[in-house]
């Protein structure tokens, strides 16, 4: 155990280390920036912070630094890639093939939203994960008729519950890496309760987003069935193979929602309309109806070739397939874990005597795991298939590249900039200024509520609910034993706040405005998704200090 | 010079900084200096964009 850094904790500092992440809010929520500039800008202020109140010399900042470039190449393979399956989709007039399809499954509008909006996403947060799900789904709510913002605030809100045993559970595996995890059945009951709670929380924010209470009316048995199988099928599973405790309930929630979608009560038009607000036909102006938006959509999709349905879904059934075949590859042969690209650095310290232990591979980016790879050849067999059907010509392959490119380049400055900010807060010792402000001044009841805050905050700051759990783990340890706390709850609590935190990752923030081709709005998509994690984040607390005071 | 222009030079310079920092941890320490220095460029010219907005 690495000795305990010297920084006094006290409110000055406390201050200073949240500046950065204060600033960030500001200049994302408040004045609007863009995140290609929002988060260089944060980046920076956490440099200047480090160097001049944190006593961090300039080789522990530079090495801070180049771990957080290194973490955003690990993002950025799926940036990049997801970017351009989305133009390889659109080039091939996918979208419509699926808006025409996912009608004739079922004329009900709150099903077909469901399914793409709740279930597709937390299939793919389950068998991916690290933003995929927002990249991919948010053009196919789009397609669904939904306005580009919402798509990826709905998108984001609706993939939190896969994401601390998503990827094979790899967030839990990160906490008992740093940590010896001593209950880890309360562990995963509490984060398992408290994911419940998250996924509850999915389900009526979107429903109610999509078609308010009549939509909620109408879907109550649809949202019951998926909550039960994704709550108790995680909750139930998490405790004995943690591994699956995502995969499994999201796959049966698949096999439902088709089953469901065929009944004769979602056989029907949706009861009550869907909310105008979220529709894509608003923007079309007041004096164009709903219906007249609609005709002239399906007259101008008419004049495109569009795909047969199925020929529409393979670049998506590659997709899985790829992932799910890189997940049993990887579990066959472990050997195959080993192969590893990256980079060694040396260890880092600070005149507060906060270390970083060398490393002679830093997070080392697996090819065959990594589910960019998976996108990668998903696009390249979807273009492939698309192409041998008619449906997009070679012709069409700059611009689908120009496109990418176009898209990708302000997330990749703006994940670069999140990403070095978050380690350069890390090697300097902000974070653990912040985490132990809060652990010092609250007493055993509130400090359980707050591990669900810390570890949303974790998420904010890193994008990651494995790094999330990865920085404050050790800190809740430490914080159970002074207070005498079981730490099951507090790591309970800091792996679902860390779930519930990825609604306002700015990398996955940063993915999904990519897609939806609204980059820039990542301010915009913010003041839609804060408000629900702080709100879920504080039931979720209320939970764990219920949990506490009668465990 | 365009916004993207600017953000190529910011992707570039931040790439370019971190290639340098590594060198730097594996040879001369000077590199590191430089990289960072690189990077912290890259990371100014990002937000500068927003100057070309307002203007």
């Amino acid at each position: 155990m690495p000795e305990e850094p010297a920084i006094p904790i006290n409110l000055l500092n406390w201050l200073l280390a949240l500046t950065p992440l204060a600033v960030l809010l500001i200049l994302l929520v408040v004045l609007r920036w863009k995140a290609a500039q929002a988060g260089p800008a944060g980046y920076l202020v956490a440099a200047a912070i480090a160097v001049l109140f944190f006593r961090t010399p300039i080789q522990t900042l530079a090495i801070g630094t180049a771990k957080g470039f290194w973490d955003a190449v690990f993002i950025l393979y799926i940036v990049w890639t997801a970017l351009a399956l989305y133009e390889v989709a659109k080039g091939g007039n996918v979208f419509e093939a699926f808006r025409v399809g996912v009608r004739e499954f079922t004329p009900n509008r709150l099903v077909q939203f469901l399914a793409f909006g709740l279930v597709f996403v937390l299939f793919l947060q389950a068998a991916a994960g690290f933003g995929t799900p927002i990249a991919v789904v948010a053009p196919l709510l789009i397609g669904l008729g939904i306005r580009p913002l919402y798509a990826v605030s709905l998108a984001l809100i609706g993939h939190v519950w896969g994401n601390s045993f998503g990827s094979l559970a790899i967030s839990w595996l990160a906490m008992n890496l740093v940590v010896p995890v001593t209950e880890p059945t309360m562990t995963l009951v509490v984060a398992g309760v408290l994911l419940a709670l998250g996924v509850l929380g999915s389900a009526l924010t979107l429903t109610l987003a999509f078609g308010g209470r009549s939509a909620l009316r109408d879907g109550w048995p649809l949202i019951l069935a998926l909550v039960i199988i994704y709550g108790l099928g995680q909750l139930a599973i998490a405790p004995f193979v943690p591994e699956l405790a995502a995969l499994v309930p999201a796959a049966l929630a698949l096999g439902a929602i088709y089953w469901l979608g065929r009944r004769p009560r979602y056989q029907t038009q949706m009861a009550g309309d869907v909310r105008q607000e979220i529709l894509i036909e608003r923007s079309a102006g007041p004096e164009v109806s709903t219906e007249e938006a609609e005709r002239r959509r399906e007259a101008q999709a008419e004049r495109l070739a569009r795909p047969p349905l199925l020929l529409g879904f393979v670049p998506y059934i590659a997709l899985v397939g790829f992932l799910l075949m890189a997940l049993a590859l990887t579990r066959a042969y472990p050997a195959l874990e080993s192969l590893e690209l990256g980079f060694g650095f040396p260890e880092t310290t600070t005149g507060y005597g906060v270390t970083r232990e060398a490393e002679e591979v830093y997070s080392g980016l697996n090819p065959i795991s990594h589910p960019g790879t998976s996108v990668l050849l998903a696009v390249l067999l979807g273009y492939a298939a698309l192409h041998a059907g008619g449906y997009i010509r070679r012709e069409q392959v700059p611009e689908i590249l120009r496109q990418t490119a176009g898209n990708a380049l302000p997330a990749s400055v703006a994940v670069i900039g999140f990403l070095a900010m978050s380690q350069t807060m890390d090697h300097s010792g902000q974070i653990f200024v912040l985490a132990r402000g809060i652990a010092e001044v609250l007493g055993p009841a509130l400090y359980s509520g707050a591990s669900v805050f810390i570890g949303a905050l974790g998420a904010f700051v890193t994008s990651s609910n494995t790094a999330s759990n990865v920085l404050f783990s050790p800190l809740h340890v430490q914080a159970a034993q002074s207070l005498g706390i079981n730490e099951g709850i507090v790591l309970g609590g800091q792996m679902a706040g860390g779930a519930y935190g990825n609604a306002i990752a700015p990398a996955n923030m940063v993915l999904g405005t990519g897609t939806a081709q609204i980059t820039g709005q990542e301010g915009a998509v913010l003041r839609q998704t804060l408000p629900w994690t702080l709100v879920v984040s504080l039931l979720g607390a209320l939970v764990t200090i219920g949990i506490y005071l009668f465990v | 010079m365009s916004s993207m222009t600017l953000l190529w030079w910011s992707l570039a310079l931040a790439s370019l900084g971190f290639l340098l920092i590594w060198a730097g941890t594996v040879g001369p320490p000077v590199l590191l200096w430089i990289g960072i220095v690189i990077f912290v460029l890259a990371m100014l010219v990002a937000p500068a964009t927003r100057l070309l907005e307002i203007r």
